[in-house]
């Protein structure tokens, strides 16, 4: 009858699932400045360069720029958005969030650190547990802002975009031109660093049985 | 490296954007020059202009009779017509709707209720919907209702499409097809349906239907021409009944998982990969992330998967000897230590070149059918599985 073979070959780490990324007819058409196009361009990545660039300028208490970066970042990949090959071995998500790392990390080596960042917490009316739930959330937030806040800017860039872009070590390497064993290495003293820190708060702030 | 629970990670959370930032990078784009981005890695993009035919979008807007891009509301005519565009146009039936309708689209509009007609007969044309606005594109093959999506329907008699070289034209058709309705969509989802059957189409996919068949879901096009339309393989390989309860299983990870992630201990190391070896099919190739082990889902393939995919294969040589090619597997094993594993959202993926409709129907249903254990500690693995099939 007919033969049937399997490839199979090493596998190789991906980030979990996100949103699809634009079709190519869609880049060709946001190319031309077509404005339906554009406007899809936007709204599909305006999110992670938003998030990426909030948690890179929020622990420097750069928050309030992280609207204008954005907005910088979207010109200048419509600028650039020619010069993409949606054949190549970067992702759209990827070379725009590229982007927005230079921005930020060019932004954050410009400026001296500022006052201290004030973080509040979220203020509810609930039964004791969801309380404690709500301050141990914010512990936490907190915990991993000011590690972050102290990584140095390429490395807090490799950190964001592994841990909450889930971009893999080559292409963080890529991005920051940085070897990926320094890339790896930081990253697991980071970890290891964040991971003492949220170890104390659990055992300090057991969490309930969570239903609600 | 060790990795750091994915809930303590969500527990920064961080602002949204305001509202009219897209407004605003509008502006921005429209008021002067970009300033250009530095770039030595990226590869230059070709310059010719290629004509793809189920997804040609990207065509120049034209101000013909109908209204141009404006920022503001644009008066709104009940009724309208456009019998055979000779250029692109960009028309807006309604406040909330613009269509930009290719050379040659033919389409006629006019309110129903609270939402709008629309009767497209021939061409291509893309429709920008607002957010809770009701549309419905009534096509001679079928009807997309969409509220708030991005989406292309392109409607092509049977005896165009068979000078087109589109296997998946073709091979869509049924016998006594008259007409063929492709919908693609770019963003949020659209129901296509007809007297036949009905599919969601989401972003990222498109889905092909005629006026004699129904609704589903196709993947990319390819080059080469279908040799003859084929006959579905026998029945579904899942019954109502078990996707009823391949639902319920479902819907009992999420929730496990949900409440397992806070107690979920740190996932062990995991060595960063070696570089793949080269590949003698052209980089294809299978991979897998998360916590399972790879010669296990290898093993389960071969155990569960192979004898139904010989099924899938076989129907398919029997009216055409020469099919043959690469399909490229993708699904999600999803599952909880308690519950139970299954495989959730199997399609075909990235390198496939077997365009059969009713072929990768029964190879994506035979994948659900496959039995998994749970990836260790609970969540979804994502898999890539290739495989090449070659008539004997």
């Amino acid at each position: 009858m007919e033969a049937l073979r399997q490839i199979v070959e090493t596998p190789r780490a991906r980030a979990s699932s996100a949103p699809p990324e634009l079709s190519r007819a869609l880049v060709e058409a946001a190319c031309r400045r077509e404005p339906v196009a554009c406007r899809a361009l936007i709204r599909r990545y305006q999110r992670p360069v938003a998030s990426l660039l909030s948690r890179m300028l929020g622990p420097a208490g750069l928050g309030h720029l992280v609207e204008d970066l954005a907005q910088d970042t979207m010109v200048r990949a419509f600028g650039a958005l020619p010069r993409f090959d949606p054949e190549g071995p970067a992702k759209l998500s990827t070379w725009i969030l590229k982007i927005a790392t230079r921005l930020a990390i060019n932004e954050l080596q410009r400026r001296r650190p500022p006052t201290e960042p004030i973080v509040t917490t979220e203020e509810r009316l609930s039964g004791p547990h969801a309380a404690d739930r709500d301050h141990r959330r914010a512990t936490i937030a907190r915990a991993i802002q000011d590690a972050v806040g102290q990584l140095s800017p390429e490395i807090r860039a490799a950190f964001l975009l592994r841990e909450y872009h889930g971009l893999d070590y080559a292409e963080i390497a890529r991005m920051l031109e940085l070897e990926m064993g320094t890339v790896k290495s930081r990253l697991s003293r980071a970890r290891a660093s964040l991971r003492r820190a949220l170890g104390e708060i659990h055992s300090l702030h057991p969490e309930h049985d969570d239903h609600g | 490296m060790d990795e750091l629970p994915p809930r303590d990670l969500d527990a920064w959370e961080v602002d949204e954007l305001p509202a009219d930032f897209e407004d605003r990078v509008m502006a921005r784009l429209e008021t002067g020059p970009s300033p250009a981005e530095p770039s030595a890695t990226v590869h230059p993009l070709p310059r010719r202009r290629r004509v793809v035919p189920l997804v040609a979008v990207a065509v120049a807007m034209a101000a013909a009779l109908t209204l141009v891009w404006s920022r503001g509301p644009s008066p709104a005519p009940t009724t309208g017509t456009i019998a055979a565009a000779e250029e692109t146009r960009v028309v807006r039936p309604r406040p909330g709707v613009e269509a930009v309708v290719s050379p040659g689209g033919a389409l006629r509009w006019s309110e129903q209720g609270d939402g709008l007609r629309v009767e497209q007969d021939h061409g291509e044309v893309r429709y920008q919907i607002t957010p809770g606005t009701a549309v419905a594109v009534h096509t001679p093959a079928g009807i997309v209702e969409v509220t708030g999506t991005l989406f292309t329907v392109e409607v092509v008699p049977v005896s165009e499409a068979s000078q087109r070289n589109s296997r998946i034209l073709l091979s869509t058709a049924a016998v006594a097809a008259t007409v063929i309705a492709v919908v693609v969509v770019h963003e949020g989802s659209v129901d296509a349906h007809n007297e036949r059957g009905r599919t969601e189409v989401r972003a990222g996919s498109r889905a092909v239907m005629s006026d004699a068949s129904a609704p589903h879901l196709a993947p990319e096009e390819a080059p080469q021409l279908a040799q003859a339309p084929t006959p579905a393989p026998s029945k579904p390989r899942v019954s109502e009944e078990e996707r009823r309860r391949h639902a319920a299983t479902r819907k009992r990870i999420e929730q496990a998982l949900a409440q397992r992630a806070a107690a979920r201990p740190p996932e062990p190391s995991a060595e960063e990969p070696p570089p793949e070896p080269s590949d003698p099919f052209n980089g294809l190739r299978a991979s897998l992330d998360g916590n399972l082990d790879r010669e296990y889902v290898r093993e389960a393939i071969k155990r569960d998967l192979i004898p139904l995919a010989h099924d899938c294969y076989g129907s398919v040589l029997e009216v055409d000897p020469e099919f043959g090619g690469r399909l490229v597997l993708e699904f999600d094993i999803m599952g909880d230590e308690e519950v139970g594993g299954i495989v959730d959202d199997a399609k075909p993926g990235e390198g496939t070149d077997m365009m059969h409709p009713e072929f990768l129907e029964c190879m994506s249903e035979s994948m659900m059918t496959v039995m998994f254990p749970p990836p260790e500690g609970g969540g979804v693995v994502h898999v890539t599985y290739p495989f090449l099939f070659e008539p004997g």
